[in-house]
């Protein structure tokens, strides 16, 4: 059951984590005035188009 | 450092996940963007707090939020770096907004900053970076409409705020909104550049 816990625990941190992932490589800016590194996997994405333009 | 922690706590999930390397760096990433808003703004609201801003640095902070989200801006190279002049510049404001200035005068500069915002919208809105550039026409009409929007917003809760007297309100929203739209105009990127440069 403990286990299960975990699981789900880390599932559902690991979705948030890839949701702002997301929201970090769209045409929108978080407030703060740090930018870090885009990983090369996010780059390839199809919905980054605008950074190969 | 947080890019650091960001990676060991994202490798120990990819490992209890099996995940493989790219979705590894995909999680750091979000991790790193998750924390370092998250620190700054409890720095922020603890700061105002203990300075007794808390209320007008919120509405500012709220206000320099929403136009920082849709028009984008200058960046700064290093999260420390980031993090000071970020929680100065907010704090700092938040309590120049506590001055009680005249309705008049505060009407007069809420015309001024409306003013400002638009033409930062139609000029330069979204402000893009090396990291991220936006250079996709369509993209970039579609971030000033929703830029443009925000800013209509503004307008209707600054007029609200002004008709119910709330003075130091509206002064917060007018810096929130400057100091927001300024980080997009060329002369906010070469006054980053310039701190950047001096503080290395």
């Amino acid at each position: 059951m403990k286990t299960k816990m975990q699981m789900f625990a880390m599932n559902t941190l690991a979705a948030v984590l890839v949701y702002v992932a997301g929201t970090g490589i769209s045409p929108n800016c978080w407030f703060t005035t740090y930018e870090p590194n885009i990983p090369e996997s996010l780059k390839g994405r199809d919905d980054v188009k605008w950074s190969r333009c | 450092m947080i890019s650091d922690f960001s990676n060991h706590i994202a490798l120990f999930l990819g490992k209890n996940l099996d995940a493989e390397q790219d979705k590894i760096e995909v999680y750091a990433y979000g991790l790193e963007i998750l924390l370092g808003a998250a620190i700054k703004l409890v720095s922020i609201l603890a700061l105002a707090w203990v300075l007794d801003a808390l209320n007008t640095t919120f509405i500012l902070l709220c206000t320099y939020a929403a136009l920082r989200w849709f028009g984008g801006g200058a960046h700064m190279s290093t999260y420390l770096k980031c993090l000071i002049l970020g929680t100065t510049l907010i704090v700092g404001l938040g309590k120049i907004s506590q001055s009680n200035l005249e309705m008049q005068l505060l009407t007069n500069l809420s015309m001024f900053t409306l003013a400002f915002a638009v033409c930062i919208c139609l000029k330069w809105v979204p402000g893009d970076t090396k990291k991220k550039p936006i250079n996709d026409r369509k993209i970039r009409n579609k971030q000033k409409g929703k830029m443009a929007v925000i800013i209509a917003i503004w307008g209707l809760a600054v007029s609200y705020l002004v008709q119910n007297d709330a003075n130091t309100c509206v002064l917060a929203m007018n810096l929130g909104c400057i100091s927001s739209v300024f980080f997009i105009t060329p002369w906010g990127y070469q006054l980053l550049t310039v701190i950047d440069k001096l503080t290395r």
